[in-house]
């Protein structure tokens, strides 16, 4: 039984998480796109006020960093905080943490990216890497 | 700064198996969470929906998949809806448990991309459903079963199948 507990341990292919990491970094970027022209792109409660332009600013910026992978991690994370204010303006409930709604599954996403150094494959953070291997934030 | 201070990264790196379980945990809620509203007392009036639901979509439904929606769903969902339901349900399961995951997942991922054809683009704003099909490719890549799942019993005992 006991290898159960340590079964996380080996080792998968990185190349699906780059997958997950574009596509994260393009609705970003075309999520803030949108409603800097004035559309709703999120999934909010009826007549809710867009974000202000500094929120967009700083959603475009998450956007391209996960789309190049230069500093994925700490872009996901902040990609993460943003998801999260968006989720509790929206009144979170315990079920929104397995809703299959967009909200939920791009902030596990964030956090996949997070988690397993999506930046590192594809994507500028493995020059990064190879300068500094040990650095957290990607 | 010295040659021997340069690490290579290699082209294709990799991350440890334990990454993916939150993904893998997640997706099985998720899949059993939109197959909540389809069985219990709904499973009846179900096909129906589905067929309705489609209908209200088809405008905008990516084209080359409209003939299959109107020639081949909409006439058998009295079959077609009941067998999503059943295996979004089992999907769900498999997941949660990290039983036969690479099966699992890749069935997932073929579901949601028929969902993401029929509710069209465009694909860029926010959408759960690319997400489930690039996650579903991961963790059946990665076989995420193995991580903290039944199918780490399974690769141990017949480590030659490909479906754990």
């Amino acid at each position: 039984m006991g290898f159960l507990l340590d079964s996380g341990a080996d080792t998968i292919p990185r190349w699906p998480l780059a997958g997950l990491r574009i596509y994260g970094g393009l609705v970003f970027c075309g999520a803030s796109l949108a409603e800097l022209m004035g559309r709703q792109a999120w999934p909010v409660p009826p007549n809710a006020a867009l974000d202000p332009p500094a929120v967009l600013v700083l959603e475009l910026l998450v956007g391209v960093a996960l789309v190049l992978g230069a500093v994925s991690r700490a872009a996901a994370l902040i990609g993460v905080a943003l998801m999260a204010g968006r989720l509790i303006a929206a009144g979170l409930k315990p079920a929104d943490l397995v809703s299959p709604g967009p909200n939920t599954a791009i902030t596990i996403l964030l956090l996949t990216v997070m988690l397993g150094r999506a930046g590192r494959v594809w994507g500028v953070d493995r020059l990064l890497a190879a300068r500094w291997p040990r650095n957290p934030l990607w | 700064m010295s040659v021997e201070s340069e690490r290579i990264v290699p082209l294709f790196s990799r991350a440890p198996r334990w990454t993916l379980v939150l993904l893998r945990l997640y997706l099985g809620a998720a899949f059993l969470r939109a197959a909540a509203n389809k069985i219990g007392e709904n499973w009846r009036p179900w096909p129906g929906w589905m067929a309705g639901f489609i209908h209200s979509q088809l405008p905008h439904t990516v084209p080359f998949y409209r003939g299959f929606l109107t020639a081949v769903v909409v006439p058998h969902a009295g079959f077609l809806a009941p067998a999503v339901a059943c295996a979004e349900v089992a999907v769900g399961c498999c997941l949660l448990l990290g039983l036969a995951t690479r099966g699992a997942a890749i069935i997932g991922a073929v579901l949601t991309l028929n969902y993401l054809l029929m509710k069209g683009g465009p694909f860029i704003l926010p959408n759960n459903d690319p997400v489930f099909i690039l996650g579903g490719i991961a963790v059946c890549v990665g076989a995420a079963g193995r991580a903290y799942g039944l199918d780490a019993f399974l690769h141990r005992r017949f480590p030659r199948v490909p479906l754990w």
